[in-house]
């Protein structure tokens, strides 16, 4: 049994480390930090009419462009891990007209031409020092808000329907766009905050999987997987599996002695170290993007684990029970002992009892030690491929979090009901959808600082969040923001549980502000195709 | 059930029996002997893994290690986990030890859908 574990372990090693090595292939090709030529491509659903493009001013590094609301094109970058970044401007924008930006390079000069078919329009980048490519001159440096295209690919004749553009003259210098970016990422569907019954695989917090922000520190298990639809943190439909276990309980967990576990600080220490696998697969038509991550959590400190709950031990002790033995033993011919078919069937009534007596003394645990103190750190690299094919397969940045628990030890009226939760995480170099844009990705830096305030019991809370978190495009700056929920989680059934918040979110420098309503529902699976308890 | 043996030494001093109880589970246990006729069991230990007292018993206190020939030990345990998650085994190993050494394992895996284990050892002096 045990070595089929292992064979089991084996094979799901394999499986992941297949796309690793696709991933490892794709990136050793190397990088040049050297501006290169990249193209960003504009489909448009019906012939271009009224498209135009123009540069920021006064180093503004983006190019824009401007098209009928009605004709939104699809767009993709011949190099996503450029430096540019495309992104609908949504002060510019309007029910009529919309406003793409796309970030570029510094020493590159952007080019705006008709692509290969009639409803296509291509934007490309050249090095300022590149002689190899001719699209065109570059600006007059004399002017100093050039325009360095402003192609109507209209069909012949067509009259073009944007004013700014249509008769050559330079559009109107737009205005400086505030640093604040991801608004129409934030008018999506935002977070959730709320526990669920399935503890964070530390490879869906790198992904964006766990719909709260604040990661509640949880107990590692042996091995487990886990299942999930719902919506990523950006709003994306995404649908993912992640596979946990514990290496040290896998290969050295046979031998861990309960006493072992208590008294030596490193055994429980690599004991209790998780790391997982996760996939995770766009379900909508604008993120057919897949991504992997690998992940690594540690527990440092955890006053209700349940290994040292006396209780519980005492619980047991007094519950389960052990049969008579047998009153004669016989040897078969082949050296065997069989039991009677009486005595079998006693130890099966027996061990029935105990596994059902043994749940109830969990149960009584759980009520003691769901919100005990505890404390977690974990890292996570990730990897995405935004078409969805391995061979795409580019690094993708990664994680690092820490999460805090308190739980009132020896405060009344606190202690059984209470808990807070403290969460800092920085995410790096993360590859984002554009919303609204298919196929299209920009890279961002987040700093994630929360608190959660819960009250309930193991089968139900209220919780109060606030998180304060700092994101940025690559290459620009911070964009501060906070937000405010509240939430409410259920158990309605044996492992399934129901989650509901309710928030609201600010942004900066605009304050403006924007509400959401969530819900979700959460399970989990085992090997054995049973569903995990709560805070396991 | 296959039975293992445990081969002592009649010059040896008495055997002890020792359980370990993996994965940081949870075990009450019992050890039984029966006479050479494998009647009459006789209960020599008993215990849990959870408190401070070693898990390891002399076994046939007070005789000799010759009366202990062609004697049948009998062990059990109820094994609970203490995190109680799913799809979890259990690890049980029966070690028979004479001055020191080893001279006889049992040992049992499965799942904690069924967490009672139990097994025999038969012992034997040369």
């Amino acid at each position: 049994m045990k070595n089929s574990f292992r064979l089991r372990i084996l094979a799901i090693l394999m499986i992941v480390c297949l796309p690793l090595g696709a991933i490892a292939q794709t990136r050793s090709s190397g990088r040049s930090d050297a501006p290169s030529v990249v193209t960003v491509s504009f489909s448009f659903k019906s012939a271009p009419t009224g498209v135009a493009g123009y540069q920021g001013t006064d180093g503004d590094n983006r190019f824009y462009i401007e098209f009928p609301t009605s004709n939104k094109p699809t767009a993709s970058i011949s190099d996503i891990e450029s430096s540019v970044e495309i992104r609908r401007e949504k002060e510019k924008s309007n029910d009529q007209t919309t406003v793409y930006s796309v970030t570029f390079q510094r020493g590159t000069s952007p080019r705006f031409g008709p692509g290969g078919s009639g409803s296509e329009m291509v934007l490309t980048f050249t090095p300022e020092d590149s002689s190899s490519i001719a699209v065109s001159t570059k600006p007059a440096p004399a002017n100093p808000n050039p325009v360095i295209s402003n192609v109507m690919a209209t069909p012949a004749g067509a009259a073009p329907a944007n004013t700014n553009a249509t008769n050559g003259q330079t559009p109107s210098t737009p205005s400086q766009p505030k640093p604040s970016a991801f608004d129409e990422t934030r008018e999506k569907v935002n977070l959730a905050n709320l526990d669920l019954s399935v503890p964070e695989s530390p490879a869906f917090v790198v992904l964006g999987l766990t719909p709260q922000t604040v990661v509640r520190p949880t107990s590692p298990r042996q091995f487990a997987s886990s299942l999930l639809n719902g919506i990523d943190q950006r709003g994306n439909l995404q649908s993912g599996i992640a596979l946990d276990f514990a290496p040290y309980m896998i290969y050295a967990g046979d031998k861990l002695t309960l006493k072992q576990y208590r008294e030596s600080s490193l055994r429980r220490f690599f004991a209790r170290t998780q790391t997982s696998f996760a996939t995770t697969k766009g379900a909508s038509e604008g993120d057919k993007s897949i991504r992997a991550a690998v992940g690594f959590h540690f527990t440092l400190m955890d006053r209700g684990d349940p290994h040292s709950d006396a209780k519980l031990m005492e619980c047991f002790t007094k519950n389960l029970q052990l049969p008579p033995p047998p009153a004669s033993i016989s040897f078969s011919p082949s050296g065997e002992i069989v039991l009677s078919e009486e005595d079998q069937k006693k130890r099966d009534e027996i061990s029935a009892k105990n596994v059902a007596a043994s749940e109830e003394c969990r149960a009584e645990g759980r009520k003691r030690n769901w919100n005990k103190s505890s404390w977690i750190v974990a890292f996570a690299p990730a990897w995405i491929s935004p078409t969805g094919e391995t061979k795409d397969f580019s690094y993708d940045g990664g994680g690092v979090w820490t999460s805090v628990a308190y739980g009132f030890e020896g405060v009344p009226g606190l202690e059984k009901t209470s808990q807070l939760i403290f969460h800092a995480r920085y995410r790096d170099n993360e590859m984002v959808p554009e919303p609204e844009m298919e196929g299209t990705f920009f890279k961002q830096d987040g700093l994630f600082l929360g608190g959660r305030a819960r009250v309930g019991n193991e089968n139900s809370s209220v919780s109060f969040e606030g998180v304060f978190q700092r994101l940025r495009r690559v290459g620009m700056p911070f964009d501060n923001s906070s937000r405010l929920a509240f939430g409410l989680e259920r158990k309605i059934a044996e492992n399934i549980w129901f989650n509901v918040a309710f928030g609201g979110q600010t942004d900066t420098p605009d304050g403006t502000r924007k509400g959401f309503v969530l819900t979700s529902f959460k399970w989990g699976f085992s090997q054995k195709r049973t569903f995990q308890t709560p805070n396991q | 059930m296959p039975v293992n043996n445990a081969i002592l030494r009649s010059a040896g001093s008495l055997p002890k029996i020792e359980i370990i109880v993996g994965f940081a589970h949870f075990a009450k246990f019992e050890f039984f002997i029966y006479d050479q006729a494998g009647q009459n069991p006789v209960k020599f230990a008993e215990g849990v893994n959870s408190d401070d007292v070693p898990d390891i018993f002399e076994i046939g206190t007070g005789g000799t290690v010759a009366a202990l020939d062609k004697r049948t030990i009998f062990w059990q345990a109820a094994i609970a986990s203490p995190t109680g998650a799913p799809g979890e085994n259990y690890s049980v190993i029966i070690r028979v030890m004479q001055d020191g050494q080893i001279v006889g394992t049992d040992s049992k895996t499965g799942p904690m859908t069924n967490p009672l284990p139990y097994g025999f050892i038969r012992l034997a002096v040369e």
